[in-house]
């Protein structure tokens, strides 16, 4: 095999750059010394980097961010696989939740005499404490400053969010419905206090965790404001009810009942969260495609 | 993260670190599309495709393994089926490397700010297409995974299901006959 012949082979990987030092050496040397080579070469350089082939063009960012989230849908739901620890820790967080709440509130026998305002703003802290415990177990992110400071935003703004609207609704007539009225609906007549005070529980819990699985999931490092935003206004939306209900006088049994609620709806909130988020991906990725 | 190998990237994110992904998709969007939109004529295919394969990168980035090659040869392998996937397709044989009907809209880099400059760029561009169009498959193949994949021709040769040596030729050859097509349509467009 003549010399051009077999190192014209290499002029496709010398201009792509994966050529061997010794080859190239080999190769330029050639060229320097063969006319009709150096010729051709260069035309065929020319076409290398001429815009048949050149990068000029890039995608549509809804493609980016369709990839993005895709991506980090897949690292939530792998940081968000509970093992061992992580479950107890789940488990710890909502009984120190249920804990706190029941501290605020089981001396308090009259609760007719706490503003409604205050019953409010309680609740929505206490929703923010679930929300917040709930990242922290599943999250891992926590050890990160940026997105602690990430968290604090987020959480903030669902608060002020929350305590906004919280402001302009009717609370007090809300409040004597609920204290008059909610345990004599047919509805609750039907089932015993201690299940109705279950469900009450497993809602008051359940959503605030569906929330900020959801929420903590589609990773809060992007548009923390935009997303206690919406963790805010859902909990105002949905959470509402359920903190009306601290309106009615406890009993001790009733409370059991409301913590197995509570815990049941910290455990398994997430993975609905988790699972109607990817349900909805795969729907819309299906669209699509 | 510059100076991070695309394969320690990768661990990174089968670790959970987002941004790691990021990097990747930073490293390889430019590329990838262009050997997608390189390769097929329909605009809207090269996008479906363009984000089938970062899924799959995604879907599947616990069975990659950096002992069995290079992340840049995995995702190039995936972009290089489902290319493959479109030419099977008899439907798609049928508008593919339709380019003067169908030219990719397809958002550019930059344009450039003398307007006779930038016809006569286009007119180039268009020629260099067409003559791209009527390459044969497997050349304007290999020819895209040389210039966007920056692989060694042992891993181009592996992806494409030959010997390195018959995949330098191919690349030879390929490159050869687009310089010949556009001065082919060059001279017909006189």
């Amino acid at each position: 095999m003549n010399t051009c012949s077999h190192l014209k082979e290499e002029w496709v990987p010398y201009l792509s750059g994966v050529l061997d030092m010794k080859k190239e050496q080999q190769l330029l040397a050639h060229l320097n010394t063969c006319l009709s080579c150096r010729q051709l070469f260069e035309d065929l350089k020319n076409v290398w980097s001429g815009p048949a082939l050149s990068v000029d063009t890039i995608p549509p960012p809804s493609i980016r961010n369709a990839i993005l989230n895709a991506a980090a849908l897949t690292v939530s739901r792998n940081s968000s696989r509970i093992n061992g620890y992580s479950t107890i820790f789940a488990l710890f967080a909502g009984l120190l939740a249920t804990l706190i709440s029941a501290f605020l509130f089981l001396p308090e026998t009259e609760f007719q005499h706490l503003p409604a305002f205050q019953l409010l703003v309680i609740g929505a802290i206490w929703s923010m404490l679930y929300a917040l415990a709930f990242y922290y177990v599943v999250g891992g992110h926590f050890t990160k400053s940026n997105s602690l400071k990430n968290i604090v935003k987020t959480s903030l703004m669902a608060l002020g969010v929350f305590t906004a609207f919280s402001a302009a609704l009717p609370i007090v007539d809300a409040v004597h419905f609920c204290r008059y009225a909610s345990l004599t609906h047919p509805f609750f007549q039907r089932l015993s206090i201690g299940m109705t005070f279950f469900l009450m529980g497993l809602t008051y819990a359940f959503v605030p965790m569906l929330i900020a699985a959801y929420i903590s999931k589609m990773p809060i490092i992007h548009n923390p404001l935009v997303k206690g935003g919406i963790a805010g206004f859902l909990f105002v939306v949905i959470v509402l009810p359920g903190i009306y209900l601290q309106c009615v006088p406890l009993a001790m049994g009733a409370v059991v009942g409301w913590n197995a609620g509570m815990l049941l709806g910290s455990v398994v909130g997430g993975y609905l969260g988790f699972w109607l988020k990817s349900l909805y991906l795969s729907r819309k990725s299906e669209l699509t495609s | 993260m510059h100076h991070i190998s695309d394969e320690e990237l990768m661990e990174r994110f089968r670790r959970g670190e987002l941004k790691a992904f990021q990097e990747l998709y930073n490293r390889y969007e430019k590329r990838l599309y262009a050997f997608f939109v390189k390769n097929l004529s329909d605009k809207e295919k090269a996008n479906d495709l363009f984000q089938e394969c970062f899924l799959r990168v995604i879907k599947n980035c616990q069975s990659f393994s950096p002992e069995e090659g290079r992340f840049s040869a995995w995702v190039f392998t995936i972009a290089y089926n489902l290319v493959r996937d479109v030419y099977r397709s008899k439907k798609q044989q049928q508008t593919i490397f339709d380019w003067t009907e169908n030219e990719p809209e397809v958002m550019h880099l930059a344009a450039p700010e003398n307007p006779i400059l930038h016809i006569l760029e286009k007119e180039q561009q268009a020629l260099m297409r067409q003559a791209l169009e009527r390459l044969p498959e497997s050349q304007r193949e290999v020819i895209l995974l040389s210039k966007y994949a920056n692989l060694s021709f042992k891993e181009i040769g592996k992806i494409i299901g030959c010997s390195e040596k018959a995949a330098k030729q191919m690349a030879y050859r390929a490159i050869q006959n687009l310089r010949l097509l556009f001065n082919q349509q060059r001279g017909q467009n006189r």
